[in-house]
């Protein structure tokens, strides 16, 4: 199940919503739990087992370490805790791309397991991870299972994050506070998200799609598929991030910020700290600060730690090399930041860092999107006028086409837009035509995706009856 | 006091929307079809544990709340108009509006799938009718009449080039001269019978038989309709009208359905209430139909491998044929039609398609 389908909007949730505030507050885990569990049961049937296995494990390992807490016990419980979940992880995710790059080395033949990846596996394994290791390093263990399994499989966050640590969650999952206040924000968010998602990231992955579609893209063809999916996975990604937040809101809880205007960095290093912000502070947190993080030594000791956290971040992303170059891709910059220019950095005006800092970014999304790394140099070459024409009648058509929903889409990941308003609102009269226009301007921003839903289940006969 | 109005305004206006949508959604009755997309619509799945434990059950149910969705049709018409009006794009689900039509944008030229089509297309006339005069034409999409601007074009010139070299040992008639926006109806993508009269007579007289008589030919209207595109991008235009045909050649003339084996008249005036009026001109889609002509020449036949715009102007090739039958292998194998086709004495070929049956894979059986 999807949040941007009819069958959430309109059945899971609202059924979800009035269940939940109709039970006493002492329920609401299990229906929280059970609810989710079911969520996850209507897109992965047989993987929910998978989820639940997940779960138990991180519960009773949680118990273990506490219990054996400072002895052997508990060393060898948080061991058992990564190598099961890692494990799970690297057969589900990763087994094939270690085999197929195994056979390729050496020549050989092992077949592949094939095995379908089970959806949210990188965000609940690693909610999992971060629960026992945090349990290891001192946090108390989660006794109520319901408590614990409503956490790792909640259903705002459980397909495409923000990864919520237990830390972040814990006094949430008995102490929540409710109010019209917080539930209202939660509507905001939620509705916002959605139409970052179906009316922004969907319309620019046509675009992408279309571009992919062209035998020989032009230069102009290749830089609309470049900022296209540029834009697609920041609307898609932080959409959804905030249709989670929106939903934790209404349910009483408070998740993690996951982006913050991204494209407006000034270096790369600014870009992870606004991109997928969970991510970047859990691998922060769990990878980087065991290594050692920045208060090594040597540079080169510096280097190999960012190394390591860059190449495990672009193989978290996806299990291929073009994922892993891509990770090393943007570990290469941070470190030539921290160790080439350090403090320098910043007396190159913002006029000039924060565009090269976006060409940075849009080349490595270009490598992230490519089916492969050929595909991506080719991509490269195209935008880059290697050996490819300006433009064309379809690629200028493609521009026209999607010239204003490119230039929106510019504008809304910006801060532009929210800024305006709030000072458009210091005044009185605006503020209070705001306030009576927000609900129903709310309720057409439901409609109008609503409404693309709709029209996108409309898989005419190819031919329309020719 | 009053932000706690506008939050608790928001926060039960929100759910109070989705709990009504829940509630209308379940107890209004499904729809079989969709009249405007021209489809069956789909239903609820049968719960079944093996296609619940393999997912298939929830994609089917997700298809299915999204087909009998309340209000289909009009949020439909909601997207296009915010899609084309709002956020200014020129074009949803590939249509889009010019001079008050609605027209698709051309594909983009697919040289392999141009030059197999013509292949397999001449390979099966062969089987059947090696000694026969064979002719093809193009109809060309109605976008080709629109004059250049924004909407990318489709490559005509290289198009020609593989189609005669497919065709190659077949005449080429060219009707491209005789077509104008007016020869195709606004809201759908075929040509207009009553306006194609001329282009008949072209392909008769190419062919070495008389074309229509002056004055012979009565145009009778039947039904107002939208057509095909407006299914897709349903947004207010102006409605076209079945108009056809009539003579005492044409209303004298039987068709038979090798399909269903039934014998009935060129226009079917059933179908005007079906789910696509056109189909109004020999039955619409249809493997084989052989239309008898009992004032036509003994002997003398006329067999055209076409797509649907051959349904319309089919009875206005029936010359001084005995018979014209019409070919369509996209519902019939090709190797299959000597065993129900049998060759006459005097037999000419006509392929007539569009430029986009010919420009896709895998269209032919």
């Amino acid at each position: 199940m999807l949040f941007s389908g009819v069958s959430f909007l309109f059945g899971f949730l609202p059924i979800v919503l009035l269940l939940y505030y109709a039970l006493p507050k002492r329920w609401r885990n299990l229906l929280l739990f059970a609810a989710s569990l079911f969520f996850y049961f209507w897109g992965e049937p047989l993987y929910s087992l998978l989820m639940l296995g997940s779960i138990i494990s991180g519960y009773v390992h949680g118990l273990l370490i506490e219990k054996y807490r400072g002895g052997k016990g508990a060393k060898i419980a948080i061991v058992s805790s990564l190598v099961l979940s890692l494990g799970a992880l690297g057969v589900f995710k990763y087994a094939d791309f270690f085999v197929d790059s195994f056979n390729a080395v050496f020549g050989l033949s092992v077949p592949l397991l094939r095995l379908a990846l089970p959806l949210g596996i990188s965000f609940y394994t690693f909610q999992i991870l971060s629960y026992t290791i945090d349990v290891y390093r001192g946090t108390a263990a989660q006794r109520d299972f319901v408590a614990f399994g409503a956490y790792i499989s909640m259903f705002p966050q459980l397909v495409a994050g923000p990864i919520v640590r237990y830390s972040d969650i814990e006094h949430q999952l008995f102490d929540r506070q409710y109010s019209m206040s917080q539930f209202a924000l939660g509507v905001r968010r939620f509705i916002a998200g959605l139409s970052k998602k179906i009316i922004f990231a969907n319309t620019f992955a046509e675009l992408t799609a279309a571009v992919a579609a062209m035998e020989q893209p032009d230069v102009l063809a290749s830089w609309l598929g470049a900022i296209g999916f540029t834009l697609q996975i920041y609307f898609d990604f932080s959409g959804y991030s905030d249709m989670a937040r929106g939903l934790g809101s209404m349910l009483g809880f408070e998740f993690p910020q996951n982006f913050n205007y991204p494209y407006l960095s000034a270096s790369v290093s600014e870009f992870w700290r606004r991109w997928h912000m969970t991510l970047g502070t859990w691998f922060r947190d769990y990878v980087y600060f065991p290594l050692g993080g920045s208060r090594v030594d040597s540079k080169w000791r510096l280097a190999f730690n960012l190394a390591v956290v860059w190449a495990l971040t672009g193989l978290w992303h996806g299990a291929s090399w073009s994922f892993v170059v891509w990770g090393v891709y943007f570990g290469a910059f941070i470190i030539a930041e921290k160790l080439l220019l350090g403090k320098r950095i910043e007396k190159i005006t913002k006029w000039v860092r924060v565009p090269l800092t976006l060409l940075i970014v849009i080349v490595g999304f270009v490598i992230f999107n490519a089916p492969t790394l050929t595909d991506a140099g080719q991509q490269l070459a195209g935008m880059f006028a290697i050996g490819t024409p300006g433009a064309s009648e379809r690629s200028v058509f493609e521009l026209c086409d999607y010239g204003f929903m490119l230039a929106l889409g510019i504008l809304f990941a910006t801060p532009l837009p929210t800024a305006l308003l709030e000072r458009a609102r210091r005044n009185a009269v605006v503020d209070k035509i705001v306030d009576i226009v927000e609900f129903p301007a709310l309720i057409i921003m439901l409609v109008v995706c609503t409404a693309y839903l709709v029209d996108g289940s409309f898989n005419p006969f190819l031919y329309f009856r020719f | 006091m009053k932000k706690n109005i506008k939050d608790t305004v928001t926060a039960v206006g929100f759910v109070a929307v989705l709990v009504l949508v829940l509630i209308i959604n379940i107890a209004l009755p499904d729809d079989d079809v969709s009249e405007a997309e021209r489809r069956p619509l789909e239903q609820l799945p049968k719960l079944e544990a093996e296609s619940v434990l393999e997912g298939d059950y929830f994609e089917e149910l997700e298809d299915y709340a999204l087909d009998q969705f309340v209000l289909r049709d009009p949020l439909r018409t909601v997207k296009s108009a915010v899609r084309l009006g709002v956020f200014r794009q020129l074009e949803n689900n590939d249509l889009f509006i010019r001079d008050g039509g609605i027209f698709k944008l051309s594909s983009q030229l697919n040289t392999e799938a141009v030059s197999a089509n013509c292949g397999k297309l001449m390979a099966a006339a062969q089987s059947v009718w090696p000694e026969a005069d064979m002719y093809y034409t193009i109809v060309p999409e109605k976008n080709a009449c629109l004059p250049d601007g924004v909407y990318p074009g489709f490559d005509r010139a290289t198009f020609g080039q593989v189609v005669s070299e497919g065709f190659a040992g077949a005449r080429k008639i060219d009707i491209s001269d005789l077509l104008t926006l007016d020869d195709y109806y606004l809201t759908d993508p075929h040509w207009r019978q009553e306006n194609i009269v001329d282009v008949a007579d072209r392909i008769l007289e190419a062919m070495g038989s008389p074309a229509n008589e002056p004055g012979s030919l009565t145009e009778q209207s039947a039904i107002e309709f939208y057509g095909t595109y407006h299914g897709q991008l349903p947004l207010p235009v102006k409605k076209d009208v079945i108009r056809y045909m009539t003579s005492e050649k044409i209303d004298t003339a039987t068709a038979y359905n090798y399909e269903t084996g039934r014998t009935g008249g060129v226009y079917n005036e059933a179908k005007l209430s079906a789910m696509d009026p056109y189909d109004f001109y020999l039955e619409g889609a249809c493997a084989l139909l052989r239309v008898e002509n009992p004032s036509g020449q003994e002997g003398k036949e006329l067999v055209v491998f076409r797509d649907s715009f051959g349904s319309s102007i089919a009875p206005l090739l029936l010359s001084d044929y005995s018979a014209v039958t019409l070919v369509d292998i996209r519902y019939v194998m090709a190797s299959l039609l000597g065993e129900y086709l049998t060759p006459a004495a005097d037999t000419d070929v006509l392929f007539l398609f569009s430029e986009t049956i010919l420009n896709n894979n895998g269209v032919f059986r």
